[in-house]
């Protein structure tokens, strides 16, 4: 018998069986004088403004209580599809076909704290992303300013691969959404990948990680020097900030599907950056040509490189792009300096020096679109609506339920 | 009359019904009867259903089906508006229930429950009978009130953890390992 069948048979059985005591309950108020008009103490409804306590509360609940991180009760079963979400918490959900889960991992210490006594064994996969995503949020992972997640779905089957990537996506997006933010969901499906396999394993990292990043090499993206980037220069950052280094150099990465995009505010801006380079090297916005600003990566962040001329110097910044911090410096004599037109500093009209005919190159500070992302919405306080709404789904959508694996852990 | 009515299994249905149960409680503390009768045809079989489960006896759920309406009727004034009418309806049903369970009286008599729950269903007969075994005495009393308060009111994992004052993270596992445990059962006895 179906679940569904089980409900509503039971329901059933109740409604039909359910006495009739209105009569006597009548009489009883006719004869004790109950039903009297009575000074109300109703009050205005205050929907959301406890809604938010109160649910966060259940949320908070659902990962404080339940004992066991990984499962291993379930190895005998067989998983369909395995999926993989990185933030910067990255955790590993294996489902099987019934779309219930075997068992949920943690591939960082990230991800611990993001399944901290998390008990997901058996639940179906829409509950298991909901409270995935919820602890995400309630522990900061995910924040207007963090706002990227990499959904990753394996499963022999490409096409049951991409349904449930394009599933699973829609839903952190509602999720986020109703949390007020706006999220960049980079997803890929596939069936097989030994090369991000083998990358995953010998950089503990997950397999979806470690797929996006080779194919952020292999789209042919580059560093501020033309060079391709390296695995081990990518693989240290956060899937916000291998998002926005994307964009920044307004790349695409094959395989990969992305919505939304990634917020730069926890980073200073490319002007930011550039007055930062000039002020410490001395010199004024004016008298600089050949301005290159940059992001780039290096040693697990993202940095901006600062390039300019000034005088018969070239100047190369790298800055820190989330604190603004010099990390390196490095000047030399300009090679191509021609001190014949530059010995009066004062002009740069008429500048016959050949190389350096943009002093000031059209588009490079206005160019600011891509960090003015963040979107502070109003609040929009329902998102744990959404989470409980899930649950009501789960028990109706669910064809599978042939209960056909032996489940001999219910009389522990 | 109002015994057999249907209550539509639909969520949609209870969530539309929830501000009419609101509009009841108002007019039952301004000393309306036709909402008495109203709120009962809305919410007996929800309370009659949650107080079984709790019970396990027929005329005892019976008498707390009873007890609560009078107790609503007296109270209904202190009822807050806040868009869960349902929770408070069945956080006194529980009470009462508890109370009546507390009693050195009280006796659990599954054999009748078993002798007449199942006739109230279309199907074959035996198939109800073991469904309600199942229900009755196979799952544990906890996974049954979980059960019973999803399928007597659909209601959202969240809101039976509250009324049952249990973590939200035990309404879950248990409700999944009640549905399996009742499937289990049934797939068992027609073998």
């Amino acid at each position: 018998m179906q679940k569904k069948e089980i409900k509503r048979k039971l329901n059933k059985m109740v409604v039909n069986s359910t006495p009739n005591v209105l009569d006597d309950v009548l009489a009883k108020c006719e004869s004790e004088n109950l039903l009297k008009k009575k000074e109300i103490k109703m009050k205005e409804k205050q929907k959301n403004r406890f809604l938010i306590p109160k649910l966060a509360g259940a949320l908070v609940v659902i990962i404080v209580c339940i004992g066991g991180l990984v499962l291993f009760r379930n190895q005998n079963r067989v998983y369909d599809s395995i999926i993989n979400f990185d933030v910067n918490p990255s955790i590993e959900l294996k489902i099987d076909n019934d779309r219930e889960v075997i068992s949920a991992i943690a591939l960082n210490d990230d991800g611990m704290k993001v399944l901290d006594n998390m008990d997901l064994d058996d639940v179906s996969l829409n509950v298991a992303v909901n409270a995935i995503i919820g602890s995400m949020l309630k522990n900061g992972y995910l924040t207007v300013s963090e706002n990227s997640i990499l959904v990753s779905v394996k499963n022999k089957d490409v096409d049951k691969a991409n349904a449930l990537k394009e599933e699973i996506s829609n839903d952190i997006s509602a999720i986020l959404n109703a949390s007020s933010i706006n999220a960049s969901i980079l997803s890929q499906a596939y069936d097989d990948d030994a090369n991000a396999q083998n990358l995953a394993t010998e950089n503990n990292i997950s397999e979806g990680k470690a797929r996006l990043i080779s194919n952020i090499i292999s789209s042919n993206i580059t560093d501020s020097k033309g060079n391709l980037y390296t695995f081990d220069t990518l693989k240290d950052l956060s899937i916000n900030e291998l998002n926005l280094l994307v964009s920044s150099k307004n790349a695409t990465v094959k395989d990969t599907q992305k919505t939304g995009e990634a917020s730069s505010s926890s980073y200073i801006t490319r002007d930011s950056a550039r007055d930062i380079a000039i002020n410490a090297a001395g010199v004024s916005l004016d008298n600089i040509r050949a301005l290159e600003v940059e992001l780039d990566a290096d040693d697990g962040r993202l940095v901006y490189e600062v390039e300019f001329k000034s005088g018969d110097s070239e100047y190369d910044y790298e800055i820190d792009a989330r604190s603004g911090e010099i990390i390196k410096k490095h000047v030399e004599i300009d090679d191509d300096y021609q001190t014949s037109s530059g010995n009066n500093s004062s002009s740069n009209s008429g500048n016959t020096s050949t190389n350096t005919p943009s002093t000031s190159r059209p588009n490079y500070d206005d160019d600011d679109d891509w960090d003015d992302r963040y979107d502070d919405d109003d609040d929009d306080d329902d998102w744990n609506d959404r989470y409980d709404d899930d649950d009501d789904d789960d028990d109706w959508d669910d064809r599978y339920d042939d209960d056909d694996h032996d489940d001999d852990d219910w009389d522990d | 009359m109002y015994s057999n009515i249907v209550v539509p299994y639909n969520y949609e249905y209870i969530k539309l019904s929830k501000n009419e149960i609101e509009d009841c409680l108002k007019d039952i503390a301004f000393g309306k009867k036709e909402a008495v009768k109203k709120l009962y045809e809305l919410t007996s079989s929800q309370i009659y259903g949650f107080a079984l489960s709790i019970l396990k006896n027929i005329h005892e759920a019976e008498d707390v089906l009873h007890d609560v309406y009078i107790k609503i009727i007296e109270n209904a004034h202190t009822y807050e508006e806040n868009g869960k009418p349902m929770a408070w309806i069945l956080t006194i049903t529980k009470n009462l229930a508890l109370m009546k369970l507390r009693k050195t009286k009280h006796h659990v008599d599954i054999d009748e429950i078993i002798e007449i729950l199942p006739s109230k269903c279309e199907g074959d007969t035996i198939e109800n009978k073991q469904l309600i075994t199942a229900a009755f005495s196979y799952i544990t009393d906890e996974e049954r009130n979980i059960l019973i308060l999803h399928v007597i009111g659909g209601y959202k994992n969240h809101e039976i953890a509250k009324i049952l004052d249990l973590p939200l993270s035990t309404v879950l596992s248990k409700y999944h390992r009640a549905i399996k445990k009742i499937k289990k059962f049934m797939s068992k006895e027609v073998n």
